[in-house]
């Protein structure tokens, strides 16, 4: 399968990561592996700003992320809902050719999750997590 | 490792990971639950791929086989059996778009060196929590039932 699978991530994780080509970063204070540029993930958050029909802001936990959402399936955004998204992780630099050092999630999907209860979310891809850690002990053969 | 103690052939609620994997053998039933991130829209078939967070695992709708239809001894009720195979067909086969998420349940089977979902039932799922519920199903079951096995 060509297309890889969007990685869950928080949308703190995908802000701290380093965009200096330093490869994976290090969630602050959490110890846990943050992501790089060019990474396939999947986040939630609320939608804070339509910027333009190509660009959106959505934030969590504090945070905020630019999300470029041209090339992604046709979402009515509207301000204050969840949402989900799937797809890279690139350096605006490449894109518009400026200075500015910052992220941009260019979504490939993106999904309406108003009423996805946030902690559950939390505890089923740490659950996830933990059966993914076990399969791989148990089965050093499968990828 | 598909068998329980009953000597039974149960559906398996799976990871798409475990799928891809190759742990499971071919024709096991499995349920899987994810986004649609890919969709090809085929004549005699629809092939679809879904992201659960931990893979990309292909599936395959395939469109229902009109037997006998050129013999000319199908009986009534095959032939509105077939229409109702058909109609069923092209509902699943609409309702799949990009970003959907969906439950898929169906056969592994291998195909290329690349293992597929044969899709023998299809639910879109509209509740958000939905994915989250079948996640902490999923690992429940592989924690106390699949890992024993």
């Amino acid at each position: 399968m060509s297309i890889r699978h969007g990685k869950p991530v928080s949308v703190k994780e995908i802000v701290s990561t380093d965009t200096g080509g330093a490869g994976q970063s290090e969630v602050a204070g959490e110890g846990r592996e943050g992501c790089a540029l060019g990474d396939s993930v999947r986040t939630v958050g609320r939608l804070k700003t339509v910027l333009s029909v190509e660009t959106v802001v959505v934030e969590d936990e504090g945070c905020e992320l630019e999300v470029d959402v041209a090339l992604s399936n046709p979402c009515h955004f509207k301000p204050g809902r969840q949402y989900q998204f799937i797809g890279e992780l690139e350096d605006r630099r490449n894109s518009l050719g400026s200075e500015a050092n910052t992220l941009i999630l260019v979504a490939r999907i993106a999904r309406d999750v108003t009423g996805l209860d946030m902690d559950l979310y939390r505890r089923g891809l740490e659950a996830q997590e933990q059966c993914l850690r076990e399969f791989e002990r148990n089965s050093p053969g499968a990828s | 490792m598909p068998f329980l103690r009953d000597g039974q052939t149960h559906t398996l609620k799976l990871f798409a990971f475990q799928v891809a994997s190759g742990t499971w053998k071919q024709y096991q039933d499995v349920e899987c639950c994810g986004v649609v991130v890919e969709v090809y829209k085929a004549t005699k078939y629809t092939m679809f791929a879904i992201d659960d967070a931990t893979a990309v695992v292909q599936c395959i709708l395939w469109r229902p086989a009109r037997n006998g239809s050129t013999g000319g001894g199908v009986s009534a009720e095959r032939t509105v059996w077939m229409e109702v195979q058909e109609e069923a067909y092209e509902s699943e086969r609409e309702g799949l778009a990009l970003g959907c998420q969906v439950k898929v349940r169906g056969q592994v089977h291998e195909y290329k060196g690349q293992r597929q979902i044969k899709v023998a039932s299809l639910c879109p799922l509209t509740e958000p929590n939905a994915e989250t519920e079948h996640r902490l199903d999923t690992e429940r079951l592989f924690r106390l039932v699949y890992k024993n096995l």
